[in-house]
């Protein structure tokens, strides 16, 4: 595998796309962080206060954060990922602001009143623009299986590596059973391999082309003459004598 | 037993009907003449009028409340409020804006209809009008008169409400009027003010006027008044002869002076101001069907969507936040209420599904198409008359291209409504050259020579083409019997009830006639040399040239004594007249059964010989009547003229008894001889009903004219030829006379109740047998108006509906207005088929109103039926550019709009259905908020608009060329379920390929940098395709491409990219979420926008092109095929080489042509007089124009007084003719 090589993962069964869950951010918030009025963060609910304070970044998108970790080894060796750029340039510099997060929920030690703790806890020294595993977390999926991009790693790998991967598994999807999956793959100029397009593409060519023969050969066989008025309906019926 | 008392008890009741009294003199007002106070107990309303649907307060409700009315705007506003609850998935101001857009266009142009309005009712309120106050002539507007007051009408001004006719500055206190507003005749009338108060012209006597008015309550009855006028003692009848109605203007009269009776709103014109019921187009009741459907899909979607929703909410989806704190909508404690809400929340969201500029832009299209096509087109423009055509209404566009069933009026519609006296016989003697039309035809069907004998060129006299060396220029006193010539002629000059205007020449005179027939007649008579000039109450004035010595000429002054009026029970008219030396003469000219009845036995040699000419003038489709006159001796006709004034002074069933009374003189008659009179056909009738019916339209005729005649013009027409089977039902048969003349009324129901049922089975029995044998015999049907009055009885109008619509042709003859409308009805609601309606008159009226579609004859006189219709043109024949070109058009247009809509409405909200599948059913949305607003008023709305107003299939030529084409519309080949449910089938297809493979795509990275893209970058994305591809389908539907097509489409297109820039450019201050901030500039980043752009449209697409290829290769429809020919033979450029295509070679076989001439033994019998309606709307109820013989009366009541002095010294000898 040439490098780069993308380290993906992918949940399953997990509805980002969710009404509920989809709203439950503030844009505003995470641009202005705490700029943002009390009613800019509404749709955070329920995830918008914390002891009456703001919680920053507010919603149920945040607060879910995917926090598996992965680290590659080749015979013994780590393979280092590199986690920068993985967001799109547009999210860090106008989606996401210079915000620091605040009274985040999952940095608390533990979950205090015994309700659900939720994903991965946020590093409080670093603005949200920085945080890039946020940044992808929170550019909701269109489709309950989706993917996200981890990281890189930067190296080629040799056809027949061994490459080993560790899992910290701590994120929580077995309630709802969904399936978590690790995914490496390298992409072209066109993006990932097999792609969904590409065969769209072939199956439509290939059944114009078909098409395109079917028609020719049934117009060599029973041709019918342009423009011959003689097929025009009242003169198909012969007239009644 | 039982069921000849039912039959009777029918009879009976028809009989009372017939014979109700239709005014109701138990309630009656009472207005004291000048006296303010005495009346102001009654509290009459005022004379201002108002016409405004709306005032400052109320338009805002009541305007809103209307636009409400609308079901999709209903829907809206429902959706509206529904979006702003919690429950909805989108902001509540992407659903009020496109709302708002809609109605507050629609108010502005209610808004300023209703000022235009206003402002019409001000000026008119605010005319001034003389009104006696205090003693003198006082300046008041109209809005302050009241009813009671004394006022005075100046020439040429307009009566500022119904006034009782007191005196005016004429002699004999008569005045001049001017009805056209009312009925749009253009004659004058005269009305004559009562004896009594013919002397309070000035303002000193006027004061004085202390009378008390008893009449009828306000009624819309423009032709009846019945009142008294008590002065002093002294009580008098008052008739519409003294009743001056508000709409109507003074004409010859320098002023009149006149008591307001009604008032404003009671004038018996406002009365009349009916609300024209709207109509609306099948296509578009359908598209309500349509609209239903899209609803029940809806409801379908939502339903399912939101039991799953309950279903699936569950606490397991920990990063929903589902705490027991959850708002009930996503609570999964309460999955039924979760079920309900969501259900809403689908409702909003799916909102799209019912388009709502569908209605705005039908109608921006249709009046495109009324007031850029229809108005302007040069084919419908008629020169002589100035008139282009005129849709009234741009509701019905489309119905014109499905119209199956034309229901045409004759007279003025189909003929020109212009008499010529075209042949005549005298005393035996049949004289005239001309040969008619409908001679002409025959001859062509028969393919005898056709010999143009064009009508002599010097005789261009108006109402008058004839030539005959034996009678023109003084010729006729060398004939045979120039005694006869000479009473026939002056039986023409006297016999009549014509006025005649402005000078005294033979060339500048103008004779103001009830019936053109009857100008024709006196018409002929100056032609002839006694040239009628003058009338006076008491006279008329004849300039005769037939003395001895050619070239001299006599004034000779006749005495009119009696008028007996025409009408159409009596079907003929008499005079009695003195001759200045003292001859009195009774001429009588009237229907040939009638004069045949009451000829003297002996004393008419030519009787006989007669009688064929007349059968020979009414096979040539000539008009005739017979003329016939007595010598009256002079004590006879005292005894008589007593009972008349009698009679004419009886105050119950005066017309009964009037009638009677004539019975009495007008016997013992000697024939003079018949006039043949030709009712000219409109240009191009006969081609414009072939084209016509070649589309597959039927074309009835219902008119008031006898069997024969109608018979006549329907062949003239091409409508019916000898190639087909008659069905006659007709009630003019010997039995039913033999019975009628027995008198029992009951007796004559049932008989020919009786008859019709018999002749109708039969017919039926005959009807379905030739079908069935497939001889492909055409059939016809011709039946009378009393026998259409029994076959339209719910027992036998079944058989009559299963006949009539079996009949290629069916003609309707002397039916009433409302029969006329009765059978449109049958049509319309019995066969379910688009009917059409074309008149020209009053009569025509309730028929234009009833049909689908009522066309109205414009441009000559007569704006009742304009008014009435929904279209208006100059020609019949134009009829043939409204339906085949412009109704075809529409209706293709309409319904490929219309197809449209549904499409890419469905389209879109399935797209969110299938990804709501995907999202839990909750109800997020696919596309961003004002993506979904602006898609149906934006981003798809031109284009679609462009289409409908534009596309063609074939050439203007072609469609003319092929009428055929037109049955497209008739059998409903573009708007039918079936294409429908292919355009749904694509929708479904293209939704499924727009959904999933923009969002199949973006499973894994789509650049070399491995991101990944989420949710509103698939929204996104397959926002653009679903843009690209609705607005690239319409090159599909379309069958031609202009610029504007270009530019529609693509500025649709391009305008989502601007708006998409423009959008994720900037922050939306007023969306808390920036979803799409800065997405399509990610989006085309990557290569998977560029080819999915390409591929995702193709795919979606595929099966539509497929699909019309497939049915241009295989099932070509009509238009295919033309359209390739065009494309090989290229396009007639020359459109006006087509508009009179030339006539089809005949088909009929040769040995049934002449038959026609045979059968039709009739006689031609024909006087069109409004009286003849007038007589059946009083028969049903109905009341219609009625033009009272004024003279007549005149002349009767200045008779008795001067009986006593002429009486004595003036003995006519019988016989002698000459005046010297």
């Amino acid at each position: 595998m040439k490098k780069p090589i993308f380290v993906y993962y992918q949940l399953e069964n997990y509805y980002q796309n969710h009404r509920r869950y989809v709203k439950s951010r503030s844009d505003k918030q995470l641009l202005y962080g705490e700029g943002a009025s009390l009613a800019d963060t509404e749709t955070c609910k329920p995830k918008q206060l914390l002891d009456d304070q703001p919680i920053i970044p507010c919603g149920l998108i945040a607060w879910s954060l995917f926090n598996d970790t992965y680290s590659f080894t080749i015979s013994g060796n780590a393979v280092p990922v590199n986690k920068k750029g993985i967001s799109w340039k547009s999210d860090r510099y106008h989606k996401f602001g210079n915000v620091y997060p605040e009274n985040f929920p999952n940095n608390l030690p533990n979950n205090e009143n015994g309700s659900l703790i939720g994903g991965s806890s946020l590093d409080l020294n670093v603005p949200l623009n920085e945080q890039e595993d946020l940044i992808v977390w929170m550019r909701t999926a269109a489709l309950p299986t989706f993917r996200k991009l981890y990281g890189r790693i930067e190296q080629d790998l040799k056809a027949h590596t061994q490459l080993t991967a560790q899992i910290n598994n701590n994120y929580n999807t077995y309630s709802f059973r969904g399936k978590k999956k690790l995914v490496l793959s390298t992409t072209s100029w066109l993006g990932g391999k097999n792609d969904f397009l590409g065969v769209a593409y072939i199956t439509v060519g290939t059944v114009s082309i078909f098409l395109g023969l079917a028609f020719f050969i049934v117009q060599w066989k029973y041709p019918r003459p342009l423009g011959d008025i003689s097929y025009l309906s009242w003169n198909q019926k012969p007239a009644t004598s | 037993m039982a069921r000849w008392r039912s039959a009777s008890y029918k009879a009976r009741e028809r009989i009372n009907q017939r014979y109700a009294p239709h005014n109701d003199l138990l309630h009656h007002r009472t207005i004291y003449c000048n006296d303010l106070e005495k009346n102001k107990q009654f509290s009459f309303k005022g004379n201002s009028i108002s016409t405004t649907k709306y005032n400052v307060l109320t338009f805002l409700p009541k305007g809103l409340f209307e636009q409400f009315r609308r079901v999709a705007n209903l829907y809206f506003l429902m959706i509206s409020i529904l979006s702003a609850t919690p429950v909805s998935p989108v902001n509540p101001i992407t659903n009020a804006v496109p709302l708002v857009l809609v109605i507050s266009v629609s108010l502005i142009k209610e808004a300023y209809e209703d000022w235009k309005r206003f402002f019409n009712d001000k000026t008119i309120n605010s005319t001034m009008v003389d009104v006696l106050r205090d003693g003198h002539w006082r300046k008041l507007p109209w809005r302050r008169l009241v009813v009671g007051d004394i006022v005075k009408v100046h020439k040429d001004s307009f009566f500022p409400a119904d006034l009782l006719f007191l005196a005016s500055t004429n002699q004999d206190g008569v005045c001049y009027v001017e009805t056209s507003n009312l009925d749009g005749e253009t004659n004058l009338k005269i009305r004559k003010a009562l004896e009594r108060t013919w002397d309070y012209v000035d303002e000193e006597r006027a004061k004085e006027f202390q009378g008390e008015i008893q009449c009828e309550q306000p009624n819309n009855s423009l032709y009846t008044f019945t009142g008294n006028l008590i002065i002093g003692k002294q009580t008098l009848p008052v008739t519409p002869n003294q009743l001056l109605l508000r709409g109507c203007s003074l004409r010859n009269t320098e002023f009149i002076v006149g008591v307001a009776v009604f008032t404003g709103h009671e004038t018996k014109v406002m009365m009349n101001a009916m609300n024209v019921p709207s109509k609306r187009s099948t296509l578009e009741r359908r598209l309500d069907m349509l609209i239903l459907i899209l609803f029940s899909i809806l409801f379908i979607m939502c339903f399912i969507d939101s039991i799953c929703s309950g279903i699936f909410i569950n606490r397991k989806y920990w990063y929903l936040g589902l705490t027991s704190d959850v708002e009930d909508q996503f609570n999964p404690g309460n999955r039924f209420l979760v079920a309900c809400l969501t259900f809403l929340t689908f409702v909003t969201l799916f909102s799209p599904i019912i388009p709502i500029s569908l209605y705005v832009s039908i109608e921006m299209i249709k009046v495109f198409q009324v007031t850029q096509f229809i108005n302007k087109d040069v084919k419908m423009y008629h020169k002589e008359t100035n008139t282009p055509a005129l849709a009234r209404t741009s509701n019905l566009n489309e119905e014109l291209g499905q119209v199956e069933y034309i229901f045409s009026d004759k007279t003025g519609t189909l003929t020109r409504n212009l008499m010529e006296f075209f042949k005549c016989s005298i005393g035996g003697v049949i004289y005239g050259k001309g040969v008619t039309e409908i001679e002409k035809a025959a001859a062509r069907r028969n393919g005898t020579g056709i010999e143009e004998m064009e009508s002599p060129a010097e005789s261009h006299e108006k109402y008058f083409n004839f030539d005959d060396d034996r009678l023109m220029r003084g010729a006729w006193r060398n004939e045979p019997n120039p005694e006869l010539c000479k009473e026939f002629f002056r039986c023409l000059a006297v016999c009549h009830t014509v006025l005649p205007e402005g000078d005294e020449l033979p060339e500048k005179i103008v004779y103001q006639a009830a019936s053109p027939d009857e100008a024709a007649l006196v018409t002929a008579a100056k032609m002839f040399g006694f040239f009628f000039f003058r009338r006076t109450p008491t006279s008329i004035r004849v300039r005769e040239s037939h003395v001895e010595k050619i070239g001299r000429m006599q004034d000779v002054e006749y005495e009119i004594l009696n008028v007996l009026e025409f009408n159409s029970t009596r079907k003929r008219q008499s005079v009695i007249c003195r001759y200045p030396n003292g001859r009195l003469v009774l001429y009588c000219k009237g229907a040939d059964s009638v004069i045949y009845e009451r000829l003297m036995e002996r004393h008419n040699p030519f009787k006989d010989t007669n009688r064929d000419h007349l059968e020979y003038f009414g096979a040539a489709g000539l008009r005739t009547l017979c003329l016939a006159y007595r010598d009256l001796d002079i004590n006879a006709y005292e005894m008589w003229n007593e009972k008349f004034v009698q009679a004419k002074s009886a105050l119950r069933d005066r017309e009964k008894k009037l009638d009677e009374v004539a019975e009495l003189i007008e016997k013992d008659l000697i024939l003079i001889g018949s006039t043949a009179i030709e009712d000219k056909l409109q240009e191009g009738v006969p081609v414009c009903i072939e084209t016509l019916a070649k589309g597959g339209i039927k074309i009835w005729v219902l008119t008031g004219d006898k069997l024969e005649t109608a018979i006549n013009i329907a062949y003239a027409c091409s409508l019916m030829n000898n190639g087909m089977k008659q069905f006659i039902i007709n009630s003019d048969t010997k039995e039913i006379r033999d019975v009628e003349d027995r008198g029992d009324a009951l007796e004559t129901a049932q008989v020919i109740e009786r008859y019709v049922a018999e002749r109708l089975n039969e017919s039926l029995r005959q009807a379905v047998e030739s079908e069935q044998t497939q001889t492909g015999l055409e059939l016809a049907l011709v039946i009378d108006g009393r026998c259409l009055m029994y076959a339209l009885d719910p027992e036998l109008r079944g058989t009559l509906l299963k006949l009539s619509v079996m009949c290629k042709a069916v003609v309707c003859c002397r039916v009433s207005p409302l029969q006329k409308a009765q059978v449109t009805s049958m049509i319309k609601d019995g066969a379910k088929k688009i009917t059409l309606s074309i008149g020209d008159g009053a009569n025509d009226v309730s028929m234009i109103q009833a049909a689908h579609i009522g066309v109205g004859i414009s441009g000559l006189e007569g704006m009742q039926a304009v008014m009435a219709s929904d279209f208006a043109i100059a020609q019949f024949r134009f009829l043939t550019d409204l339906l085949l070109v412009h109704g075809r058009l529409s209706y293709l247009r309409i319904s490929k709009v219309v197809a449209y809509f549904f499409y890419k409405n469905l389209m879109f909200t399935l797209t969110q259905f299938w990804f709501n599948l995907y999202t839990g059913f909750s109800g997020q949305r696919f596309y961003d908020d004002w993506f979904q607003s602006l898609y149906n008023v934006v981003f798809t709305a031109l284009p679609v608009i462009i289409v409908g107003i534009f596309d063609k299939d074939v050439s203007i030529t072609n469609s003319r060329k092929y009428p055929q084409l037109y049955k497209a519309g008739i059998e409903n080949i573009f708007f039918r379920w079936r294409i429908l449910i292919i355009w749904a089938i694509s929708a479904v297809y293209q939704s499924v390929i727009l959904f999933f493979f923009p969002i199949k795509a973006i499973e894994e990275g789509k650049n070399s940098s491995g991101r990944m893209l989420g949710l509103w970058d698939a929204g996104t994305m397959a926002f653009t395709c679903v843009v690209v591809t609705v607005n690239l389908r319409l090159f599909l539907a379309c069958n031609f491409i202009t610029r504007w097509h270009l530019i529609s489409i693509f500025g649709s297109i391009l305008a989502w990219f601007i708006f998409a820039f423009f959008y994720s450019g900037f922050r939306n201050p007023l969306d808390k979420q920036g979803n799409i901030y800065q997405v399509i500039f990610v989006i085309m980043g990557t290569w998977y926008f560029w080819y999915a752009i390409v591929l995702v449209p193709v795919a979606s697409l595929a099966l539509d092109f497929l699909h019309e290829g497939m049915r241009r290769w295989f099932a070509p429809y009509d238009y295919h095929i033309i359209q390739e020919e065009e494309k090989i033979k290229g396009v007639e450029r020359d459109e006006l080489l087509l508009v009179e295509s030339p006539r089809q070679a005949p088909e009929q076989s040769l040995e049934l042509t002449g038959l026609h001439g045979e059968m039709s033994k009739h006689t031609g019998y024909s006087f069109d007089s409004p009286c003849f309606d007038s007589f059946f709307a009083s028969q049903e109820g109905v009341s219609m124009s009625q033009r009272s013989y004024d003279i007549a009366r005149r002349a009767s009541m200045r008779v008795s007084r001067r009986q006593s002095s002429d009486l004595g010294s003036d003995s006519p000898p019988p016989g002698h003719n000459s005046l010297i």
